[in-house]
């Protein structure tokens, strides 16, 4: 017989699907839109009903503590749950972002997004990771998305040095590469988050260094 | 990798994450009940630390209360009830011939369930251990023992212009009050209390929880409930017990946050 919170709590894991689902689209859209140079209007769309969704997920935590006083793995369950709903609504706020480097900086066809190619792939796979660690309550997936952090940020941090060195650069294709990587390297972290919040769902602790490494 | 923002989160008492550490005062080795044949406890095994709030919780019928009354032996008067292996305050073995049990209770005080204020009036009630223990030289160092335990145990302001008033016409909250009071006023080292807020509504148990975690200053604390929040809310160190067995002994925050049995678990999630 269920309890009478297992109805709110299936609710709050429906929501938080429905959002990873979301999310993992809307930076694709960005992406794409980057590449092909054009705007995606569905991404601002779906950007404002991650935040809403973010909301309806808060409440219903919020009430499921006011009215239940969950503990043990539920608690850690609802606690986990704000942190990957953010994340989730975070993603969705980058892709906005993303949306707006083409916004402000205009035409960027001359510009080459094979420089931000590999992060975005990278980027994509651990957003793709973190919804599927999430659903299956997957520990060695989440392990795998926070090996793969290094990569996005060694790209961030390299693309910049780069630049730094660089005696000649198109100051658009610049700036507007170098926002981007830096939106990827947020994503990626919140990907990480996500990761951490699904071990400590499952196993009821911080991930590891074993876990990081 | 920045820094992760954290969630908002409800700060509560500090306590200790790892095993609360500290002195132990009341120590269980090896300890069982039985009430005839019948086996209610088995191999408990936990130490009580000193100024700190310990909390037996579990089902109806677990041993808790047994548990506890065994610790200043409430329940020798009980035909058949005997206890094995060891329970000890200061070192000392609280079952052994030389104890008197009527001095052991005035280092280890209790407070029941049903507030139980005798019919006489509120001074009265706070003066009789210590006039039975002879405890004041006179009137006026009763006076004192009187006020300091009504003082301590927050009641002090409610009555000190109606001493001489009936118990019986206290609220609730206030006679559960009283009873601590009672306790106190014999300068106990341990107070045992079985299910003090049961019968009080949310302010008065308020009231009750708020005043257990000031006397854990100057007290040890022993609480038996199957009030799960409540065992959050003030518990330093959780046991629970599940027929007559001890299934998890530790830090309330780790109990209830990350319990390590499944049946702790179960039990405290409501589906035991």
């Amino acid at each position: 017989m269920p309890r009478l919170m297992d109805l709110a709590m299936e609710r709050l894991t429906n929501l938080l699907l429905e959002m990873g689902d979301l999310s993992r689209k809307t930076v694709l859209s960005a992406l794409d839109a980057y590449t092909a140079g054009t705007s995606h209007l569905e991404v601002e769309t779906a950007s404002t009903r991650l935040k809403k969704l973010d909301d309806q997920v808060s409440e219903i935590a919020i009430e499921l503590i006011a009215r239940f006083q969950p503990v043990a793995s539920d608690l850690r369950y609802i606690k986990a749950s704000l942190e990957i709903s953010y994340g989730f609504y975070r993603y969705g706020r980058y892709a906005h972002d993303i949306m707006e480097v083409l916004q402000t900086f205009g035409d960027l066809t001359k510009c080459s997004p094979e420089v931000v190619a590999g992060a975005a792939e990278k980027t994509n796979e651990m957003i793709r990771l973190s919804v599927e660690a999430f659903a299956n309550q997957d520990v060695e997936l989440a392990r795998t998305i926070i090996t793969m952090d290094d990569y996005v940020d060694s790209a961030y941090r390299d693309y910049i040095k780069k630049l730094m060195k660089s005696k000649k650069v198109d100051i658009r294709c610049a700036l507007s590469e170098t926002l981007i990587l830096r939106y990827l390297e947020r994503i990626a972290d919140h990907a990480v988050y996500i990761a951490n919040s699904v071990i400590f769902i499952v196993k009821g602790e911080e991930p590891s260094a074993a876990d990081r490494s | 990798m920045e820094n992760q923002s954290k969630s908002a989160g409800v700060q509560h008492e500090a306590e200790e994450t790892p095993p609360a550490s500290g002195e132990p005062i009341i120590e269980l080795t090896d300890m069982g009940a039985f009430y005839g044949a019948v086996e209610v406890l088995r191999h408990i095994t936990l130490s009580i630390l000193r100024n700190k709030i310990t909390v037996f919780m579990g089902p109806s019928g677990c041993g808790k209360s047994t548990l506890l009354r065994s610790i200043n032996r409430m329940n020798d008067d009980v035909r058949g009830f005997r206890v094995g292996g060891r329970i000890t305050l200061d070192g000392q073995d609280v079952y052994a011939p030389e104890v008197d049990p009527i001095l052991l209770r005035t280092r280890v005080g209790m407070v029941f369930q049903r507030p139980n204020p005798f019919p006489v009036s509120i001074y009265d009630n706070v003066a009789f251990g210590p006039r039975i223990h002879k405890l004041a030289k006179g009137r006026a160092q009763l006076d004192d023992i009187v006020r300091e335990s009504l003082q301590k145990a927050t009641l002090w302001d409610e009555v000190k212009d109606r001493l001489g008033k009936s118990a019986i016409d206290l609220s609730g909250g206030q006679q559960q009050r009283l009873c601590i009071a009672r306790a106190l006023a014999i300068k106990p080292e341990v107070i045992l209390m079985d299910e003090p807020a049961s019968a009080l509504d949310p302010g008065s148990t308020s009231k009750v929880e708020e005043l257990m975690v000031e006397l854990k200053e100057n007290y040890t604390v022993v609480l038996v409930t199957h009030n799960m929040q409540q065992a959050a809310r003030v518990g330093t160190n959780v046991a629970f017990l599940y027929k007559g067995d001890l299934v998890e002994f530790g830090p309330a925050a780790d109990v209830f946050e990350n319990p390590k049995s499944p049946l702790t678990e179960r039990y405290i999630k409501g589906m035991l």
